[in-house]
């Protein structure tokens, strides 16, 4: 319940060709208020998805056409990091476990405790969040760092590598001083209170 | 030209005026000219009948108005009398005594009566006398009694004396100082009856007299007068105002009518006058304007009424030929097939001249066509005949009576060698048959006379015939006798049956051939009698129970008959007491019956029951290994309606639990969870279906039936698809002994299989093709074909594994149980792809030339 007062905008899509399936499950987990959208193919689902939505993806492993393997395969090519729970029937093991290498967050088998079901798309769907979250900082960083300037990168590099003000005039060629204010310069451009937060941001960038 | 053109319109004009309005039109324009000739007369006759009846009546009342006029004077007359000898008068007299000499002037009263006058008489006549008097016996005035302004005229005295000497009548009228007075005179006598003189009266003649005298005459516009004849001039009138007094009468004339009477009465009178009656000429016209008029109007009513009668008369005939006119059209495009349609409105009479005019017309072009149409029907006839005769590949000769020959046909001068010429009025007994046939010959001629009616039957017979050359050969022939215009003729058709009875030799030496054979021969004709049968055939005719020239059982007849219509070769199999027979059914269409080739095929038979039987065993085996690898897929396709159950459910709990769901809602998923329930069980059901051993059965299928059958039971999937269905089913049923129950669901699981395929491509164009025939190695084959998604390259391999599907609720079972049923049978299945374009799968199974029992029946 809570979770769906923390994301409102987040759906779980269920994919799967069995008609029954799909209204079981969209039954089961609209019984704790979450959004469910369901779709009869791969296809239909890619149609109707854009990257931008959150959420997580049900995915049934065996379907005609494009099959649950190749549509994980899709997302991972075209960059879509929606969270994904394969659903497998008896005896798919080894296809969930190659699911599970592909990048799948959780595997259920059919049939399914709820509990265990429901708990798996809480996590999917904390996860896309968190995702969701690291996404904008990376692009506010992004867009901080390219206010820097070339000479600003170089300091900001070596500061967070843990070089010294002096270390890094050496390196460089320049005063001390001119370092400290390059520095201080990046700082004010990154918002960074302090070098620990820096250093912070900078690993983030760099993921 | 224009002159016919006006009288065309003038026509077309008239044509759309009905009848009854024509009438009226006529009629009335009859009687404006009728009326414009006759009025004047008419009105000139009235006014005569009128004047004859006025001057009558004129004269009537003229002396009507004299007889009053005199009455009315009488009745002065008679007042006088009273007055004179009245008992005042006689007393007033008796002490008098008038001297002669006495030259008094006589006494006058005037206010006051006289004595010897009572008023009383005098009030009671209605105008009062202008003068009273009394005289002596010489006519002397004594007294004088003036009632009026009128004084005495001096004439009295004079005129006195005159009349009372001639003791002439009176009472007359005279004329005293210009004035007319009736004069009347009566003797009086006093108490002592002595004669004393007497009493005159002087009545002033004048309008007032006048008019009191006619007072009781009706009419106001007559007019009386009295005229001094002698100078024509009115003395006195009854109306002075317009007829003043002296006007001579006859310039009157004009403007009145008046009639002149004299008086016989007063014809002593010193005046000799007349007594005239006017009226005037503007009342006698005005009367005669309003008789006439009144005449008139009497006239147009009549003439009204007599023209009203005039047009009912002529709605009533028009009606009437409307109505004939309705009713022979009706007849003619019934009886005489002439559409000729009568027009609504319009002149009834022309309209029927017209009708009748074309009608006539239409008659005559039918009669004509008629006739034409059987003219050419008689020549087409002819020529028909001629060439029949010229066309006919027997030769045709025409006899007479004598036998002499009339006619030759062309086919005859080809087969007897004789031209037509020569022929002619030749004998033909002589000329074409042989000597020994002559005879039979001349009898069949007297045979087919002797018959009732010679026009129907045909006599056959064979004869010999001979050629020019001399060279006999054998003929039919048949003879026509035909009867022309009292003339018998004999139409003789002479055949050529030389070819027929060598081919008859031929035939009869060759039937010797199948007696020889180890093998059953027979025939067996339309009916199902055997024919023939050779003495291998013996086993064959002791299992049908019956023996040659006999009628085979009815089983076989129907066969045989099956056979001849088909125009089929058809292969059977018995089992007799000697062994196993394949039996061949040729059919000989054109003859009507069926050879049969018998075949010992015991040794085969038994060879295949064998094999059949350790095959059964095989499969059996087959299946039970495939059992375990099935188990997994059934599990598989259990999981999915299971899963779906326990979703259901969890999420019911989960919303009665938290107390939200809205009871529709909760029930609905139950609906799921019981309809997922229910589809769990028809997949258990299948499996128990496919475990169960079953006895392998094998009857005589028409695959065609049961294709069909199969397509009526995906109907529903098939209209919810929207996919169309054709068949290309083969003509005749397509025989394999098979299991009807398996096959049926090999079919039925491809067109599932297919459905799925077409429910994944677009909807517009679904189309699934099922074709049934016989193959040239003798497999009968059914085919599956869609324009479906396809089959990848790479799938096509496995498709008939156990567990391969690429759906997901199919458990890859399906195709491969369908190929261990096709291979049970004898057959296979094969399928081929273009992915992206549709499947073709095809089951090919072995085809039985056996027709069965239960499909004869």
């Amino acid at each position: 319940m809570n979770d769906s007062q923390a994301q409102p905008q987040s759906t779980v899509f269920v994919v799967d060709d069995d008609e029954a399936m799909r209204s079981s499950l969209q039954w089961l987990i609209e019984s704790v208020g979450l959004a469910v959208e369901c779709y009869a193919s791969a296809e239909a689902f890619l149609d109707a998805y854009y990257p931008g939505r959150s959420g997580c993806l049900l995915l049934d492993v065996r379907m005609p056409g494009m099959g649950g393997l190749e549509l994980q395969e899709y997302l991972q090519r075209h960059e879509i990091h929606i969270p994904v729970i394969i659903i497998t029937g008896h005896g798919d093991v080894p296809m969930s476990v190659r699911a599970m290498k592909e990048g799948a967050i959780d595997f259920i088998e059919k049939p399914f405790n709820d509990e265990l079901l429901l708990d798996a798309i809480r996590n999917a769907l904390s996860v896309d969040e968190q995702q969701r979250w690291e996404q904008s900082q990376r692009a506010e960083l992004a867009s901080r760092l390219s206010l820097l300037t070339p000479r600003e990168h170089e300091v900001m590099e070596m500061v967070t590598d843990g070089k010294s003000n002096k270390e890094i005039a050496n390196a460089l060629g320049v005063s001390a001083k001119t370092v400290e204010a390059h520095r201080a310069k990046v700082m004010d451009k990154m918002q960074a209170g302090s070098l620990a937060e820096l250093v912070r941001m900078s690993m983030l960038a760099s993921q | 030209m224009s002159h016919h053109s006006r009288r065309e319109f003038l026509r077309q004009l008239l044509r759309r005026v009905p009848m009854p309005v024509l009438a009226a039109l006529f009629g009335l324009l009859t009687g404006a000219a009728v009326w414009i000739v006759i009025d004047p007369i008419q009105t000139r006759a009235i006014g005569n009948i009128f004047d004859e009846e006025l001057s009558g009546q004129l004269e009537t009342r003229a002396s009507e108005s004299l007889a009053r006029f005199d009455s009315f004077t009488q009745s002065y007359v008679n007042t006088t009398r009273l007055l004179a000898h009245h008992r005042r008068m006689a007393d007033y007299l008796e002490p008098v005594f008038w001297f002669s000499n006495d030259n008094d002037a006589p006494l006058l009263y005037r206010e006051e009566a006289p004595v010897w006058l009572p008023e009383d008489a005098i009030k009671g006549l209605p105008v009062k006398p202008s003068l009273a008097l009394l005289a002596d016996l010489d006519g002397k005035i004594r007294e004088v009694y003036q009632l009026g302004d009128k004084p005495l005229p001096k004439e009295t005295a004079a005129e006195l004396q005159h009349a009372l000497a001639s003791a002439r009548q009176q009472a007359y009228i005279t004329r005293l100082d210009g004035g007319l007075y009736v004069l009347i005179s009566e003797r009086v006598e006093d108490a002592s009856y002595n004669q004393m003189g007497s009493l005159v009266l002087l009545v002033s003649i004048d309008e007032t007299f006048l008019n009191a005298s006619q007072q009781r005459a009706s009419t106001s516009q007559t007019t009386v007068a009295l005229v001094d004849s002698e100078s024509q001039t009115i003395l006195a009138s009854s109306r002075n105002t317009d007829l003043l007094d002296g006007a001579n009468i006859n310039a009157l004339e004009s403007d009145y009518v008046i009639t002149a009477q004299s008086f016989f009465e007063y014809g002593n009178a010193p005046l000799n006058l007349l007594f005239a009656t006017l009226i005037s000429r503007d009342v006698i016209d005005a009367t005669r304007q309003s008789i006439i008029a009144v005449e008139r109007r009497h006239r147009l009513t009549g003439a009204a009424i007599v023209g009203l009668i005039f047009v009912l008369l002529f709605i009533l005939i028009s009606s009437r030929i409307n109505r004939l006119l309705k009713r022979v059209a009706k007849f003619s495009s019934r009886a005489l097939h002439i559409e000729h349609p009568t027009p609504r409105g319009g002149n009834q009479l022309l309209i029927m001249e017209d009708w009748i005019r074309s009608f006539t017309q239409a008659v005559m072009k039918a009669r004509e066509e008629m006739r034409a149409r059987y003219t050419a029907e008689i020549q087409e006839r002819e020529a028909l005949k001629t060439a029949v005769l010229d066309a006919s590949l027997d030769p045709i000769v025409t006899i007479d009576q004598a036998g002499r020959i009339v006619d030759f046909n062309p086919t005859a001068e080809k087969i007897f060698g004789y031209s037509r010429e020569e022929v002619l009025h030749q004998a033909l007994e002589e000329l074409i048959f042989d000597k020994g046939s002559r005879e039979a010959f001349n009898s069949l001629l007297y045979d087919c006379l002797g018959e009732q009616a010679p026009e129907s039957p045909t006599v056959l017979r064979t004869l010999s015939a001979r050629r020019k050359d001399g060279k006999l050969f054998p003929v039919e022939v048949a003879i026509k006798p035909v009867m022309l215009e009292n003339k018998l003729f004999f139409t003789t058709y002479i055949r050529d049956i030389s070819e027929r009875k060598r081919q008859a030799q031929e035939i009869s030496s060759l039937a010797a051939f199948p007696g020889e054979s180890p093998l059953p021969v027979l025939r067996i004709n339309q009916p199902g009698v055997v024919i023939y049968a050779n003495k291998a055939s013996d086993a064959l005719l002791e299992y049908w129970g019956c023996r040659r020239m006999q009628t085979v059982p009815i089983y076989w007849k129907r066969l045989v008959e099956q056979t001849l219509e088909t125009g089929h070769s058809t292969e059977v199999e018995v089992e007799t007491s000697a062994g196993v027979f394949s039996l061949l059914l040729a059919p000989v269409a054109n003859l009507a019956y069926v050879n049969v080739y018998g075949r010992d095929i015991t040794a085969i038979r038994q060879a295949e029951e064998e094999a059949r039987h350790r095959q059964n065993e095989l499969i059996h085996v087959s299946r039970l290994s495939t059992m375990g690898e099935m188990a997994t897929g059934i599990a598989h396709e259990l999981n999915q309606p299971l899963s779906a159950i326990v979703n259901f459910a969890n999420g019911c709990a989960r919303r009665i639990r938290l107390g939200m769901g809205e009871k529709e809602e909760l029930i609905k998923a139950m609906e799921q969870i019981s309809l997922q329930a229910e589809r769990a069980g028809e997949i258990i059901k299948r499996l128990r279906g496919m475990v169960t051993r079953q006895q392998p059965v094998r009857e005589h299928t028409d695959l065609n039936t049961l294709v069909k059958d199969a397509c009526t039971l995906i109907a529903h999937d098939r209209q919810k698809l929207k996919i169309a269905i054709e068949l290309q089913l083969s003509r005749q049923p397509v025989i394999a002994r098979i299991d009807p129950v398996q096959i049926e669901q090999v079919i039925l699981n491809l067109l599932r299989n297919s459905l799925d395929a077409l429910g994944e491509r677009r909807e517009k164009g679904r189309r699934l093709l099922l074709e049934t025939g016989l193959s040239a190695r003798g497999m009968a084959y059914i085919r599956v074909q869609d324009n479906g998604i396809g089959i990848a390259m790479e799938d096509l391999k496995h498709l008939f594994d156990p567990f391969f599907s690429t759906k997901k609720t199919g458990m890859g079972m399906g195709l491969s149980i369908s190929k261990t049923i096709v291979a049970e049978h004898n057959g296979r299945i094969m399928a081929d792809s273009l992915p992206g374009k549709g499947t073709v799968f095809t089951i090919e199974l072995p085809a039985s030339s056996v027709i069965a029992e239960s499909i004869a029946s």
